[in-house]
């Protein structure tokens, strides 16, 4: 298994957690669309094409990111595309054979042609409306062997944030397309076809929170990704060492798991890239090397892997709010914990007595910190995470 | 100088191999990395960080000659590279259409670069190039590697729903893999909220270490045909490799530079070449600059013209920025490895430039032109660069050249401002520069007082008063030690056999101005104590020089000619020549009650030595009383044992 940072981990480079994947399929099977959540770095997308490399439970999976979309129309021809280029579909007969008899909704697809083996997009037509093509293609959808088509679309609150942007900060077209988004999955047609999955680097219910949407995704349920445990865990640091040939002693395995605490497959490979660094030549890890591997961890050049912890919540939180959740960590970073009591005196500084507790919903839904342990204390999720922290932003 | 030594892109495949000496690790990484991944699924993408100069050009073309020689990549990896220069991106789609363009002209790929821009007025032409690029790779089996220097440009022409594209493409398209070079930190290039850097693994290409720099070293002088001389260097000097590093801040680009120079200590050829190459460099240090935002150009500004670190303090007030501001960005430059911090025990930390050599030339273009600050670029340098020994070197060949008259007056004239600006020069330099006999030259060159003094000292016998006399009477504060010590060197150089030079050195006792103080009388005794006082201090109190002491001041104070002789025949000593210089002033002064005056001294007089004050009453106590006995014996009947024991010793030395 090689160590890949930062980029998602595919075919023999990602650790199968089965239980994550069985959560999802388990939900899948019951029919359900989807919302993953997890904090960033969790390993969100990763899973994802793990069941789309793999085919699990012999649906057929079409993934797409649409972080770089802003307009709905691109979304949806977009997602046609991609349906339509996924094998299942491009190579199913049954599908060509009801296009090309232009039965049922087909025949009122303006932008979709068979093209030699499969189908293709024409999108020449300025007049296409890929929104009713995708549902007339999808609620009449027939694959050869697959039973079912699962849609993965990653970073779709993005989308939203885009769509927003792109209209000045007028929220109606955002709505509109979480509207369109939410009758798709509804319409009795398709939904026996089919299900959706959506994921993202942020939060899909705070994005549609921000602009009072949350109606358009009530219907999606939540499937949480968790951390490793410590034997899975285990198992990932040894395969990443092991594929670098590199030895780890009994006891600084189990002095870096314990100090890691907060077991996301990225702080693993994190470690596990630090920690090559470190026994470059003697490929031998000691006890001693544990403690240096988190200052190097830590070092300005791994920067681009924990700034956006600072940077998100200065895009999610403005103001007081935003100066509230600032020095809580800065507390929490260089005191190690905080109490409820305290959190509230805190929030009268910077009057958000009446907001605190979203505030530390956020933290704690995207893995800032938790109380885990007792009920009244919190801590930093992750001991890294409080070091970069200590290290780059708390002021004294 | 030859360009080729910091333009990668200029040597050959061969020449650049060769050469390539430095940041091997970090290429042995990346390449192992490379030939064991199968780019069936988006790999890890890499990410240089090193200030101008720190090798990323070179090591991305190192890549690409690694891709292309490598037996398990070059069936299949296409490596594109992508300078600064070559590429005109101002859209995503532009990139790609870079790409089909190489793959056209190099790799055989008939006509991609035209079937791409047949679609160049659709909306959606930036996906469409891409597919084709996928479509095209796909056919041949083949994947793509991109070497992009200096990715931030290319980011910063490129709209936000640009950057995501990027993101997206980078997470799901297994033929692409990016290593990209950047000259700083990426949340100077981009907001970190753009999550595109998560892919990127960052490897930081920081300054040389010391191995790396004599690697380095050993290579550019196998090329300039002065491998001897380096390894020479490396063995016998291996304090000038770390002035290399520290004036270079460790980057190669600028070693490759200073090469000629650092071979060469002679005077004026390597000042020459100096010059030359800060003009050469001008495009890169420039480039540098106008790369940072404003306030930290402001900063950066003021950071260079103090040369010295300064601390935020004092960059507030020439900035005129928020302490706070000026914090958040000294710790982005610091980041950037523009800045270096020097920690002290203070939370007041001092800032400087990390590579001085970028501060000499920022000093150079940007120093104000007034006489002093119109070299001061070059007394950094020379500072820098050299030990003392080599400094001397440098002086002594200045000061030969100059005294031949083989430089013209323009060149003595710069030099001497170099030289005398030195801050660090040690007094035997100086002293080398104030004898050079160069026009303007000596009042250039500072002493201290201390100086002075240790410089009309070093004459001291040599039978040159007159300018060891003019040393003295530089001296800005003439402290009684001054004093002291003056008349002991003046004692030691008159003769009184040769009266001319008696009438001289007595017209220069004059120009050192005893005069000030109150009574004629004072002054007399204060000078005649203050030879015995030389004699006591340096003889280390021996009995045998108390008793000179006390002979000599009882001669003077009975005025008895028969009582020195017999003191003379004692001690066995000549005291004609503090006879001369008392003479003098013997001449001028009545004196009725000398040792009423020396008490009076003793009592209230004191030296600076070494720092220490001594008060000459508790030096001389001994004497004071011994001579106190002869007026009023009863005085020292109560003296305490330590001090009566020497007292009665002296006395009774006296009395035999």
């Amino acid at each position: 298994m090689r160590n890949k940072v930062g980029i998602p981990a595919r075919g023999n480079d990602f650790f199968k957690r089965e239980s994550e994947v069985q959560k999802i399929l388990l939900r899948l099977a019951d029919g359900n669309n989807l919302q993953i959540t997890a904090p960033r770095r969790v390993g969100k997308t990763s899973i994802l094409w793990y069941l789309r490399d793999n085919k699990m439970n012999g649906y057929a999976y079409v993934y797409i990111d649409t972080e770089a979309i802003d307009d709905t129309d691109d979304f949806f021809k977009k997602l046609l595309k991609a349906i339509i280029a996924c094998p299942e579909v491009h190579q199913s007969t049954k599908l060509k054979d009801l296009f090309s008899k232009g039965v049922k909704a087909f025949s009122k697809i303006k932008s979709i042609k068979i093209m030699g083996t499969g189908f293709d997009v024409v999108e020449n037509n300025e007049q296409n409306n890929y929104y009713e093509d995708l549902c007339n293609l999808l609620s009449g959808i027939e694959l050869d062997s697959s039973e079912k088509l699962i849609i993965l679309i990653d970073e779709f609150p993005q989308t939203i944030q885009n769509i927003v942007e792109a209209a000045n900060g007028n929220e109606i077209k955002a709505k509109r397309f979480l509207q369109l988004n939410r009758d798709l999955r509804l319409n009795p047609d398709i939904n026996e076809r089919l299900n959706f999955i959506y994921t993202g680097s942020i939060g899909l219910n705070h994005t549609v929170a921000s602009i009072n949407s949350t109606a358009f995704v009530n219907d999606l349920s939540s499937v949480e990704i968790n951390a490793l445990t410590n034997t899975e865990a285990e198992i990932l640091l040894l395969e990443l060492l092991e594929d670098k040939q590199i030895s780890i002693e009994e006891s600084a395995k189990d002095l870096l798991l314990q100090k890691l605490e907060w077991l996301i497959p990225f702080h693993v490979q994190l470690a596990v890239q630090e920690l090559t660094g470190l026994v470059y030549n003697d490929k031998h890890i000691i006890v001693k090397h544990i403690d240096l591997v988190f200052e190097k961890m830590v070092e300005a050049r791994n920067n681009n892997h924990f700034e956006h912890y600072y940077s998100r919540l200065k895009s999610q939180l403005k103001g007081d709010a935003f100066n509230y959740a600032d020095e809580l960590l800065q507390k929490l970073a260089n005191e190690g914990a905080i109490t409820k009591p305290q959190i509230f005196d805190l929030s009268v500084k910077y009057n958000q007595e009446q907001s605190y507790r979203q505030i530390i919903e956020i933290l704690l839904y995207d893995g800032y910190i938790n109380n885990v342990g007792d009920a009244n204390t919190y801590r930093f999720n992750s001991p890294i995470v409080r070091m970069w922290w200590q290290k780059f932003i708390c002021k004294n | 100088m030859s360009t080729f030594l910091y333009n990668p892109d200029r040597k050959t495949k061969g020449e650049l191999i060769a050469e390539f000496v430095v940041r091997t690790e970090v290429y042995d990484d990346i390449m192992q990395d490379l030939e064991t991944s199968t780019m069936q699924h988006p790999e890890q993408h890499y990410l240089l960080v090193g200030q101008r100069g720190a090798g990323k050009t070179t090591l991305l073309n190192r890549l690409k000659y690694g891709i292309e020689d490598s037996a398990t990549l070059k069936n299949w990896v296409i490596p594109v590279l992508f300078s600064e220069e070559q590429y005109n991106v101002s859209e995503l789609a532009n990139l790609w259409e870079n790409v089909g363009q190489y793959l056209e002209d190099y790799q055989g790929f008939d006509n991609i670069y035209a079937d791409m821009e047949m679609h160049i007025s659709k909306k959606n032409f930036e996906e469409i190039c891409l597919d084709i690029l996928e479509k095209r790779l796909a056919e041949k089996n083949k994947k793509l590697v991109l070497l992009i220097d200096n990715i931030g440009d290319l980011l910063r022409k490129i709209d936000d729903i640009e950057v995501r594209r990027l993101r997206e493409i980078l997470q799901t398209k297994e033929f692409i893999r990016v290593i990209a070079g950047s000259p700083f930190y990426l949340e100077s290039i981009l907001d970190y909220q753009q999550p595109l850097f998560e892919f990127f693994k960052v490897m930081r290409l920081d300054g040389l270490n010391k191995q790396e720099t004599e690697n380095l070293l050993l290579k550019l002088g196998e090329i300039h045909g002065e491998k001897e001389k380096i390894e020479r260097i490396i063995k016998e000097r291996p304090q000038r490799i770390e002035a290399m590093r520290a004036l270079t801040g460790g980057v190669p680009r600028t070693m490759a530079l200073l090469f000629r120079i650092f071979i060469d200590n002679e005077h004026s050829n390597s000042i020459k070449d100096l010059e030359k190459i800060l003009d050469a460099v001008t495009p890169l240090y420039k480039h540098r600059m106008d790369d940072l935002p404003k306030q930290q150009q402001k900063i950066v500004d003021a950071v260079a013209r103090k040369w010295d670190a300064i601390s935020v303090k004092e960059l507030k007030e020439k900035v005129r920025l928020e302490s706070k501001i000026i914090s958040a960005q000294l710790r982005q430059l610091e980041k950037n490895q523009i800045i270096e911090k020097k920690t002290t025990d203070t939370k007041n930390h001092l800032y400087l430039l990390k590579e001085r050599f970028w501060n000499i030339w920022f000093l150079m273009r940007y120093g104000r032109k007034d006489d002093k600050e119109r070299v001061i670029w070059l007394v950094r340098f020379l500072e820098s660069w050299c030990d003392n020994d080599e400094i001397t070197k440098r002086i002594e060949a200045f000061v030969t050249q100059a005294q031949k008259g083989q430089m013209s007056l323009e060149e003595t004239s710069l030099f001497s401002n170099v030289y005398a600006s030195l801050s660090n020069l040690n007094f035997s330099q100086k002293i080398l520069l104030r004898e050079a006999k160069v026009e303007y030259l000596t009042s250039k060159v500072k002493l201290s007082d201390e100086e002075l003094f240790k410089a009309a000292k070093e004459l001291r016998g040599k039978g040159n008063c007159a300018k060891m006399l003019s040393y003295l009477c530089e001296i800005k504060e003439l402290t009684v030690l001054h004093k002291i010590a003056f008349l002991s060197i003046f004692q030691e150089d008159l003769n009184v056999k040769n009266n001319q030079l008696v009438e001289l050195n007595l017209e220069l006792i004059k120009k050192l101005d005893f005069n000030t103080s109150t009574s004629s009388e004072y002054q007399l005794a204060n000078l005649s104590m203050l030879i015995l006082g030389v004699s006591f201090i340096q003889d280390k109190f021996e009995n045998n020089d108390l008793d000179k002491v006390l002979g000599f001041l009882m001669f003077y104070s009975k005025k008895s000619i028969q009582t020195y002789y017999q003191f003379n025949l004692y001690v066995n000593s000549d005291f004609s020549i503090e006879i001369g210089i008392l003479a003098y002033f013997y001449k001028q002064l009545f004196i009725n009650n000398l040792l009423e005056t020396a008490k009076k001294i003793v009592n209230t007089a004191s030296a600076e030595v070494d720092g220490k004050t001594i008060h000459f009453k508790d030096v001389f106590k001994p004497l004071y009383y011994a001579v106190e006995y002869f007026d009023a014996p009863e005085k020292i009947q109560n003296l305490p044992s330590e001090i009566a024991g020497v007292t009665f010793e002296i006395r009774n030395s006296f009395l035999k």
